[in-house]
């Protein structure tokens, strides 16, 4: 590349990225600012810079990037990999910027080669990615509704991934049960997951007609939502034999089936929707040729990621968070964790930041109906409470309700419920700033 | 003993965006004034029962285009019906089909129920954000929601309201939604009722005017929470309106 070009295109973005970089770092947070800064000045900047790894694989989908990338990244760094990683919240391009530029000289070469990068990446993101970082696989793990008012539509996004698939030298791993992301992924080099084990409640459904064709597709069984076993009676497009999936046996009993051979399955993280992320990881792993002891070993003992499982001790309790983020999630979340037989304190917090979806209608399409079993208190905050209380009133939720508006009111509803355990199930923005809050309160202890 | 039926139109084709919250309002309000609701379902390829009011909601493109074939044979029945005075909320994709016509990115030109004197464009602009519109239709005259359409409507008639905030029909003429009779269309989402309960009486009530040939007085439940949460998004209109 000619010198001017190569000032332009790379020197001039890196310096001007690692200063903001470290002014940000000096005044605290803004990770994805360094490379908003470099994106505004070179948008193609990635594909301007050398490879940053030897192989890269990136994890996309509405549910589930987080905890398949991190139990990606897991099992290679047991195998003895080097892995490049970014971390939640950083998975638009300017993110997967940040996490380069650490590792980057001045020229824009890396300084070190690592083995694997492992990037999260948002749906509608993706393509602009792929393009520019060239990877050797890419993971699609489905597609929901989520955060509408950012994408328009479901159809949008599968179109739009439509046009890498079949891309020379490119493997994708697709969910199978997803016809929307079956539909995208054709032709040679594709590899299929699945889960075969029936999560508790239907929750809402996304896609009922034939991505192919338009017509009505029928289903044989449901994992949950719009993924399963389903057909379409006009065009015969139909859910593909998976590579790996998960089942669950008559003791209830899980076990991971690849290429048929069964093997069983141990592992901590709750709801069918996580079975999908351990059944994409494990189908990674086993095309990167990584041992199948590592693989099991690393899904058994996994923790969850920032935030989407995780608990912390604070005020005299023990307080569990749970992101939620779409119907399903929150469907799926409040299905896994309360139970009638054993009845918990409940503290839902809903804001309407961009990053959680400026439009919540999203919480009337999500199945709240444990909330009338499995609850001993109640409690509802975040900017949006009232949407949140509307949507549990005319579910016909007769118990009673707490609103929680400020810190303080969260706070103290948190000390006064009987018992040690606390359930909140705030969106993103809430949950950030409730870490916050917790972190400056004296004797509060994070669990990773 | 008052009871009416609710039909919801296309709950699986067209269902996107939370809008069959609306059919929740109406079932519980009336349950808790003591009413029977009763709540039918129609898809594509099913017949329509008879109802007191009917809903209809958004769908995405490709849901678009296999209903407007099933309605081919189904307008006739739902102008029918629209001319009884019987009452039709619709929202977004629903509101569209029972214009004269939507023509799609592709400009081709699909019919609509007719019973609106409208017709609609897509177009490539997304119509993004929480609205705030004038209506005297109800009391009080503000309706609160939240849009998210490329279709750009106009309309030959009454607009359910004017745009404060937000886009409305078209983003040009400040007109939202149309009322026809009993019939009402608009681009809210949110879900629309939840946080517009005046709206959702006023369903109601013209409902049961037409099913029982009287004027049946509702009476007043207790709205405490609608109200917050609908004055907390008129707040909104002070500081920076999120879009």
């Amino acid at each position: 590349m000619r010198t001017c070009r190569r000032v332009r295109k790379i020197i001039l973005p890196l310096i001007a990225g690692k200063l903001s970089g470290f002014v940000a770092s000096v005044r605290g947070g803004g990770t994805a600012l360094p490379g908003l800064v470099v994106e505004s000045l070179n948008p193609r900047f990635m594909s301007n810079v050398t490879r940053p790894a030897k192989r890269i694989i990136l994890v996309s989908g509405t549910n589930g990037k987080t905890t398949t990338s991190k139990l990606i990244v897991e099992m290679l760094r047991r195998s003895g990999y080097s892995v490049l990683h970014n971390t939640s919240g950083s998975n638009l391009r300017r993110g997967i910027i940040s996490t380069l530029l650490p590792h980057l000289g001045i020229t824009g070469r890396f300084r070190r080669a690592f083995d694997f990068a492992v990037f999260e990446c948002d749906e509608f993101a993706l393509n602009g990615v792929v393009e520019e970082l060239d990877p050797d696989v890419v993971v699609l793990g489905n597609l929901f509704r989520d955060q509408l008012d950012r994408y328009g539509e479901v159809d949008t996004v599968r179109k739009r991934w439509k046009s890498f698939s079949g891309r020379p030298g490119l493997l994708v791993v697709a969910n199978g049960d997803d016809p929307s992301v079956a539909s995208v992924a054709n032709g040679i080099g594709v590899f299929y997951f699945g889960v075969e084990v029936q999560g508790s409640g239907s929750g809402p459904k996304d896609v009922v007609f034939c991505p192919v064709c338009g017509s009505r597709l029928h289903y044989s069984f449901y994992s949950f939502s719009h993924l399963g076993d389903y057909r379409c009676s006009r065009c015969g497009f139909a859910r593909p034999n998976p590579d790996v999936v998960v089942k669950m046996d008559s003791d209830g009993e899980y076990g991971i089936f690849i290429n048929d051979k069964g093997f069983p399955l141990k592992t901590t993280l709750r709801g069918v929707y996580n079975l999908y992320n351990v059944s994409a990881a494990i189908l990674v792993g086993a095309i990167l040729g990584i041992d199948l002891g590592d693989m099991l070993d690393v899904v058994s003992a996994f923790k969850p990621a920032f935030g989407r499982q995780e608990v912390l001790r604070c005020c005299g309790k023990t307080v569990h968070v749970i992101l939620v983020k779409n119907p399903i999630g929150f469907s799926q979340a409040l299905g896994a964790y309360l139970d009638p037989q054993d009845k918990k304190n409940v503290v839902l917090l809903l804001n309407d930041g961009i990053a959680d979806g400026t439009d919540v209608s999203w919480i009337w399409d999500a199945d709240v109906s444990p909330l009338g079993y499995g609850v001993k208190r109640l409690f509802v905050g975040g900017r949006r409470a009232y949407d949140m209380g509307l949507r549990i009133k005319y579910a016909g939720m007769a118990g009673e309700m707490e609103f929680v508006l400020s810190k303080r009111d969260l706070f103290r509803a948190i000390r006064s419920v009987e018992g040690d355990e606390v359930y909140v199930f705030p969106t993103y923005t809430a949950m950030l700033s409730l870490k916050k809050y917790f972190s400056r309160l004296k004797g509060t202890r994070f669990w990773e | 003993m008052y009871a009416l039926t609710v039909v919801h139109l296309y709950p699986n084709s067209m269902n996107t965006y939370g809008d069959n919250g609306n059919i929740e309002v109406l079932k519980r309000r009336m349950e808790w004034r003591g009413m029977d609701a009763l709540v039918k379902f129609s898809d594509v390829g099913d017949s329509i029962p008879e109802g007191d009011i009917y809903f209809w909601g958004g769908g995405q493109d490709i849901s678009q285009s296999v209903v407007s074939s099933d309605l081919v044979a189904k307008s006739r029945f739902l102008s029918e019906e629209a001319k009884k005075g019987k009452v039709f909320l619709l929202i977004c994709g629903g509101y569209q089909l029972m214009g004269r016509y939507y023509i799609t990115p592709n400009g081709e030109k699909i019919d609509g129920v007719g019973v609106l004197d409208m017709y609609t464009v897509a177009s490539n602009e997304r119509m993004i954000g929480n609205t705030l519109i004038k209506s005297s239709l109800v009391s009080p005259p503000t309706i609160v929601g939240f849009e998210n359409h490329g279709g750009k409507t106009y309309i030959n008639g009454s607009p359910l309201g004017m745009v404060e905030i937000g886009f409305g029909n078209n983003g040009s003429d400040g007109t939202e939604g149309m009322v026809s009779g009993n019939v009402v269309g608009c681009y809210q989402h949110g879900p629309l009722l939840p946080k517009n309960p005046h709206l959702a009486d006023w369903l109601i009530e013209k409902a049961l005017f037409v099913k029982y040939d009287r004027e049946v007085k509702l009476a007043k439940l207790d709205d405490e929470l609608e109200w917050r949460a609908h004055r907390f998004m008129l707040r909104k209109r002070r500081g920076r309106f999120l879009s």
